[in-house]
């Protein structure tokens, strides 16, 4: 999946749209990460840690944001990127972000 | 000095070699199409699909290759077409040179030299064309990617080669100054081997469309492979193309003493600007013949020492002629052998000055002088020993590389086959 277009081609109907589950958006997440890291999206799961297992790099966590930033519509402030440890403490700041309960 | 010989001089030798060319994407197969004297032009399939109504829409493009031995995915996501293709090509130099002797050498005494004329400028095209109505969407890697420095650094960083790390811009020179310097820094002592190349990757629309507006980029369009004819009659101008070549270059007493193979030494090299014009050479030559001269005498040489001339030939009237003039008035009439690589390769901007030196050194060692490719008969063969229509055969000897890029820049190198 390339995330560097939209997910949500129309963008203005977000707002109406139904909101993505739990699953959904854990899997949004983890093909961003896939994408930036080269990988497959099965290589990564919520317990990946991109620091210790990837060695993920300050750019790079900036792409996986500005990803997630354009398929979800949602400003990611450079702090929850840096607090995220796994991808799923990442889905799980995401889904406050987005309002709703993780 | 350390490593000087008993002239005082210290003495630079090529152990590496590397290239993704048009002409093929390793060195054997590069010389073999350059000896064959068949151009590598063709239509451009991505230019003519681009339907910009491009004036050109031929190339001289490096033939597909895997790129994942050489590079993983995440980083290629990183890296600009021009980075790439110099960092595949000296992979292979680093690995024909022996890879573990390099790294072995304290990381601070090994450098990056890297031409190129155009840099990241084609990636940077791309962006603004998908970003430009939103910068803000645009990648997040997009200065690293674009930065005209990349090459050099990600080779530097794939080494830990920890020395000093320059790009040269001198325009369609860049890559004979990357390798002049270079030699130049070993010499001084600063460093005791380095990575040193040229590349570009300017088959863009927007760079293709930009040199067909100054007329300098051949129309035959309905015969690509006939377009680029270096010192030819009915030349008409020079075909775009892109790719890397890189050579390693050492300390010659160490890479004696490491039993490295020796493809010959970087002997001469010296360059100036003719102060002129912005694009033309001028057309009395003379500050580029000076340039020649400096480089021979440079390698302790006199010019009727040199065995033949890869010409800078692009192809273009007003280079040709002034590069035969040079020609004339250095070696006073009195021309080796001349053959020019961009008749086969088309122009690579930065590119060319590595890989016609590389390919020079070859040529130097094996004593062919390959005829230059399409070229039938030339106006300039009163001026200059144009090789045509078959290869000659030389005595082993130096040959002189010539490189001249606009805003006047002339670089030439002399490389001495081994005794």
């Amino acid at each position: 999946m390339d995330l560097s277009t939209p997910l949500d081609p129309g963008g203005t109907e977000t707002a109406t749209e139904p909101a993505l589950s739990r699953a959904e958006l854990s899997l949004t997440v983890r093909t961003a990460v896939s994408d930036v890291l080269g990988t497959e999206v099965g290589d990564i799961d919520e317990a990946t840690d991109l620091g210790n297992d990837f060695g993920i790099d300050s750019l790079e966590l900036m792409d996986v944001g500005s990803r997630l930033e354009n398929a979800l519509r949602v400003k990611i402030p450079v702090s929850d990127l840096l607090e995220a440890r796994t991808v799923g403490d990442a889905v799980d700041l995401l889904a406050r972000r987005m309002g709703r309960a993780a | 000095m350390k490593g000087a010989s008993p002239s005082g001089r210290v003495r630079v030798v090529v152990t590496g070699l590397g290239v993704k060319s048009p002409a093929g994407n390793d060195v054997e197969a590069a010389y073999a199409r350059l000896l064959a004297a068949e151009s590598t032009a063709v239509v451009a399939k991505h230019l003519v699909e681009a339907e910009r109504d491009l004036a050109v829409e031929m190339a001289c493009l490096v033939p597909e290759f895997e790129v994942e031995p050489y590079i993983t995915r995440r980083e290629r996501r990183q890296l600009d077409r021009a980075a790439e293709l110099l960092l595949c090509a000296a992979v292979d130099a680093v690995s024909d040179a022996g890879e573990l002797a390099l790294v072995d050498l304290p990381s601070s005494r090994v450098g990056v030299q890297v031409g190129t004329g155009m840099g990241g400028l084609g990636t940077m095209e791309g962006t603004t064309f998908d970003y430009g109505a939103h910068p803000m969407t645009m990648p997040v890697h997009t200065v690293p990617r674009t930065m005209a420095n990349s090459p050099a650094c990600r080779v530097a960083m794939r080494y830990g080669f920890r020395g000093n790390c320059a790009t040269y811009a001198t325009a369609c020179a860049s890559g004979t100054t990357a390798i002049g310097e270079a030699a130049r820094r070993i010499r001084y002592g600063e460093l005791d081997a380095a990575v040193a190349g040229g590349v570009d990757a300017p088959v863009t629309t927007t760079i293709v469309g930009a040199f067909a507006k100054m007329r300098a980029l051949s129309r035959r369009c309905d015969e690509p492979d006939r377009a680029s004819r270096p010192f030819d009659t009915d030349r008409d101008g020079f075909v775009m193309g892109e790719g890397a070549a890189v050579l390693v270059l050492e300390r010659r007493d160490l890479a004696l003493a490491r039993g490295a193979r020796i493809y010959g030494e970087i002997t001469g090299y010296a360059a100036n600007c003719d102060a002129f014009h912005i694009a033309a050479p001028d057309p009395e030559a003379v500050t580029a013949a000076e340039c020649m001269r400096l480089a021979v005498a440079d390698a302790g040489l006199s010019p009727g020492d040199i065995g033949h001339i890869s010409a800078h030939g692009t192809s273009t009237v007003l280079n040709d002629r002034a590069e035969a003039t040079a020609v004339h008035r250095c070696f006073a009439g009195q021309s080796p052998p001349l053959t020019a690589v961009k008749g086969v390769s088309g122009h690579l901007i930065g590119g060319s000055g590595a890989l016609e030196a590389l390919l020079g050194l070859l040529c130097a060692d094996r004593g062919v002088v390959p005829a230059v490719a399409n070229t039938l008969g030339s106006p300039e063969a009163d001026l200059v020993d144009v090789v045509i229509g078959s290869r000659r055969t030389i005595a082993r000897g130096p040959v002189l590389s010539n490189s001249f890029g606009f805003g006047g820049q002339n670089a030439c190198l002399v490389l001495t086959p081994p005794a």
